[in-house]
């Protein structure tokens, strides 16, 4: 229900705001007429504010044309709901209720912290900037990389009573204008009622929430963003977070680093292996020595036969119940030095690993050679780069292991089947996700394992023919 | 019918893993038996005869018509060619690697497997073959490590033959071809216009000609004619007796192996059948894959024992000269006949 502006006074004003401690209402004579001026003392930058508005007064007396109007400011009829949003918002309003207008101050205060390297995304060498948590920081850390004309910033309000709003970017020459559509179409429709986080937007913007696969990239590096964007890629930025989504993406450009680029080719195609041979013994080497151990003890040669027999013979359950002790206590470890204050944090995994490891060993619990995997594939899963497919990863190994149980080696391969089927399923904003695999292009899949010298970009491919036409 | 676009290597990919996962691992005991020392060569001249199929096929895919009838005929063979490679994987596994599971059970974990394939996207099942790349660079890779153990005097052609025997061994020889009559059903979905009666069909001949050699080649090599008599699945044994220094049973992995190429190329025959299933939305095809899938439940069972499997097995080698290879041919020179006479009178 809108008010008429001349029923407009110092308490309906304070009364919109709930009597907030932090709300400045003034009142001004102005040669006009009378006015109030509004704003919250924790969001805006009150000397500037009152240069504005010192500056605007002496315009108004001159009888100036448009003397409202200054590059921070705009003046608008009286509106009840673009007061309320724009005072939360940070900004500055001055009302004339006589002449039903308000004029708009842009004197918003930011503090932001400085753009240190993100915690989780280290690099050897290259930039060592970080994303934080202002908009406006973080898209210049991005402009003053991509000076193009078509790089282009777009702003979408997310739900109908939400002031909350979501920023896209993309390179109108590279990107997909499918794509680009989607996902404007994704952002307008989401419902929130409150701010949310990038973790929140990612459930919005992805297309299968349910799969253990991030369908979107999570980065707080500029240079990332920037790499991506060259790709053709889009993204997705909001207001009070570092983290930058990125999408459409595929499984595999979780397994990049920007280190794969700074470093030589040579050596960026051997970690990059490296990174995706870890993908392989985080996922099976658990499952692998259950049904060797479970099932096949006929492969190994018959000298580590013995010894492996020797050490499990001794234990009292069967090795599924040792491997799942063991893979839970490492999950607790973690998740206990993540929690802890910094200078205690790694005095857990002395004391769990180390301690606890040796003393459940000598308890006759677990088996040596348990230890020696569960270490080998937590090592092996801390190698990828991405920290959400890094837990993707650390779960779907527990399916395997159960698999591995019932029925060795077929199990395992069965579950191989099903989650390679999930991974050719999945799409991100509608692209395929498991590219160059499928669509399958046999000239791509190089990129994927080799990091070639950086000649030319390799744009991602377009919207796949069988997505339009096929079965969806 | 369902439509979708392949690519020139989509097509020829699909096509490999269609005509390679029922018998690579089977058919070798039967040929060397029969045709002894000249198997490879018996081979060879079935390959040249698929190649110059696949050039007509080539040539006059444009008018093949399948009449409802017909679509049945195919629809109910591919389902035995099914039933008799699931049957044998099944009977492998039970054999091999798990005694004790029941069958039933062995049975409804693969059709899972398939129905889960068969109920998402087209391009999901369309390039399902991509997970058999590593595996084939793997069994190429267990074949090398036979090679020191192979007796190559064992490839000199015998020139007195029983004539009866060679002509079974022909007919042994063509289970490799089970599935090249999917080249005129696909063909029309492949992207490229231009003929491809050039390099992609002689490559495309090349790998699946090299490939069936050399599985021929080596258990001949490595066993003997009088020694592979006794073993079913010579290929199996040979790696069973390879001794390696860091494993000792590599036909484990060996067969694991196959199984997932074989459970593709099940994925591929059922995706297939469902396809050319009459059906006006996507519920009524869901429940098409549904009923199948209960259907193969139902059915594998009675043929996991050798001699059904043997049976059916036979069965399927017979049908596929009639259906697999006769039928189109038949198909095609019927539109043409008709073609040629309604040119004629109308003239």
């Amino acid at each position: 229900m809108k008010n008429p502006a001349s029923m407009i006074d110092k308490y309906f004003l304070e009364d919109l705001f709930y009597g907030s401690s932090d709300l400045v209402i003034q009142e001004v004579q102005w040669t006009i007429g009378k006015g109030f001026v509004c704003y919250f003392t924790t969001l805006v930058d009150t000397v500037e504010t009152a240069k504005q508005i010192e500056l605007m007064r002496s315009r108004s007396e001159q009888a100036l044309k448009n003397w409202g109007t200054t590059a921070i400011s705009t003046v608008q009829t009286f509106n009840q709901e673009q007061l309320i949003e724009s005072i939360c918002s940070g900004m500055t309003l001055l009302i004339f209720p006589e002449m039903n207008i308000q004029i708009q101050l842009s004197t918003q205060q930011f503090t932001a912290r400085s753009p240190d390297e993100p915690i989780g995304e280290t690099t050897v060498r290259g930039s060592h900037e970080g994303f934080v948590e202002s908009l406006e920081q973080n898209l210049y850390m991005i402009r003053k990389r991509l000076a193009i004309p078509d790089l282009v910033i777009r702003t979408v309000k997310m739900g109908k009573e939400n002031n909350s709003y979501a920023t896209y970017i993309y390179i109108d020459s590279l990107a997909d204008p499918d794509v680009v559509l989607e996902a404007a179409n994704r952002l307008k429709n989401i419902p929130g009622e409150y701010a949310l986080g990038s973790g929140q937007m990612e459930d919005y913007l992805e297309d299968t929430v349910y799969s253990p696969f991030p369908q979107l990239l999570n980065t707080e590096r500029p240079d990332r963003v920037v790499e991506n964007l060259l790709e053709g890629k889009i993204a997705f930025l909001i207001d009070h977070s570092p983290t930058v989504l990125i999408g459409p993406v595929t499984f595999f450009s979780f397994f990049q680093s920007p280190d794969d680029y700074n470093a030589r080719p040579i050596v960026g195609t051997f970690y990059r292996l490296l990174r995706l041979g870890g993908l392989a013994m985080a996922v099976l080497l658990p499952a692998f020595y259950i049904a060797v151990v479970s099932y096949h003890f006929e492969i190994l040669p018959n000298d580590i036969s013995q010894k492996v027999k020797l050490t499990v013979n001794d234990l009292p359950y069967r090795p599924i119940i040792e491997a799942l002790f063991l893979e839970l206590f490492i999950e607790l470890i973690r998740e206990a030095s993540l929690r802890l204050p910094t200078p205690i944090g790694p005095t857990i995994g002395i004391v769990g690993g180390l301690v606890i490891g040796d003393a459940v060993v000598n308890a006759g619990l677990v088996s040596n050679i348990m230890i020696v995997v569960v270490a080998i594939t937590a090592i092996s899963s801390y190698v990828i780069p991405s920290p959400e497919m890094n837990m993707s990863i650390r779960i779907i190994r527990f399916p395997f292991m159960i698999m591995a149980t019932l029925f060795g080696f077929f199990g395992m391969s069965i579950m191989a089947l099903l989650l390679y089927i999930h991974l050719l399923n999945l799409s991100s904003l509608k692209q395929p996700y498991f590219s160059p695999l499928i669509p399958f292009d046999a000239s791509r899949l190089w990129v994927v394992f080799l990091r070639l010298p950086f000649f030319r970009h390799h744009p991602q491919q377009k919207t796949f023919s069988f997505f339009r036409r096929g079965r969806k | 019918m369902m439509m979708f676009e392949l690519s020139k290597t989509q097509f020829f990919c699909i096509l490999f893993f269609i005509q390679t996962g029922g018998v690579f691992i089977s058919f070798q005991h039967y040929l060397i038996q029969d045709a002894k020392q000249n198997s490879w060569l018996v081979f060879l001249v079935i390959a040249l005869m698929q190649y110059l199929l696949f050039l007509l096929f080539e040539k006059t895919y444009h008018a093949l018509r399948v009449p409802t009838f017909i679509r049945w005929v195919f629809k109910i063979y591919w389902l035995l060619v099914i039933i008799s490679g699931l049957s044998f994987i099944i009977y492998l596994l039970s054999l091999w690697t798990l005694p004790d599971t029941p069958i039933i059970v062995t049975t409804a974990i693969i059709l899972i497997v398939s129905y889960y394939a068969n109920y998402g996207k087209v391009t999901a099942v369309l390039n399902i073959w991509t997970i058999a790349i590593p595996v084939v660079i793997f069994i190429v890779i267990t074949w090398l490590l036979a090679v020191p153990h192979l007796d190559w005097y064992r490839m000199a052609p015998q020139m007195d033959f029983n004539v009866v025997k060679m002509a079974r061994a022909f007919l042994v020889a063509t289970a490799p071809m089970i599935g090249l009559e999917f080249y005129l059903f696909l063909r029309p979905f492949v992207k490229e216009v231009r003929s491809l009666a050039g390099w992609p069909l002689f490559s495309y001949q090349m790998s699946w000609t090299f490939f069936y050699l050399a599985t021929i080649l080596v258990n001949q090599l490595f066993f003997g004619i009088e020694e592979i008599k006794t073993i079913p699945q010579p290929t199996l044994y040979m790696m069973k007796s390879l001794t390696l220094s860091f494993i000792e049973r590599a036909d484990l992995f060996y067969m694991i192996a196959w199984i997932i190429w074989s459970i593709v190329t099940v994925i591929l025959y059922i995706f297939f059948v469902v396809m050319t299933w009459p059906a006006d939305n996507e519920s009524k095809r869901r429940r098409q894959n549904i009923v199948i899938h209960l259907f193969l439940l139902a059915v594998i069972g009675f043929f996991v024992s050798k001699e059904r499997n043997e049976w059916i097995r036979e069965i399927v080698n017979y049908l596929h000269l009639a259906i697999g290879i006769v039928l189109p041919i038949i198909l095609i020179l019927l539109k043409k006949g008709l073609n040629k006479w309604i040119k004629d009178s109308s003239s």
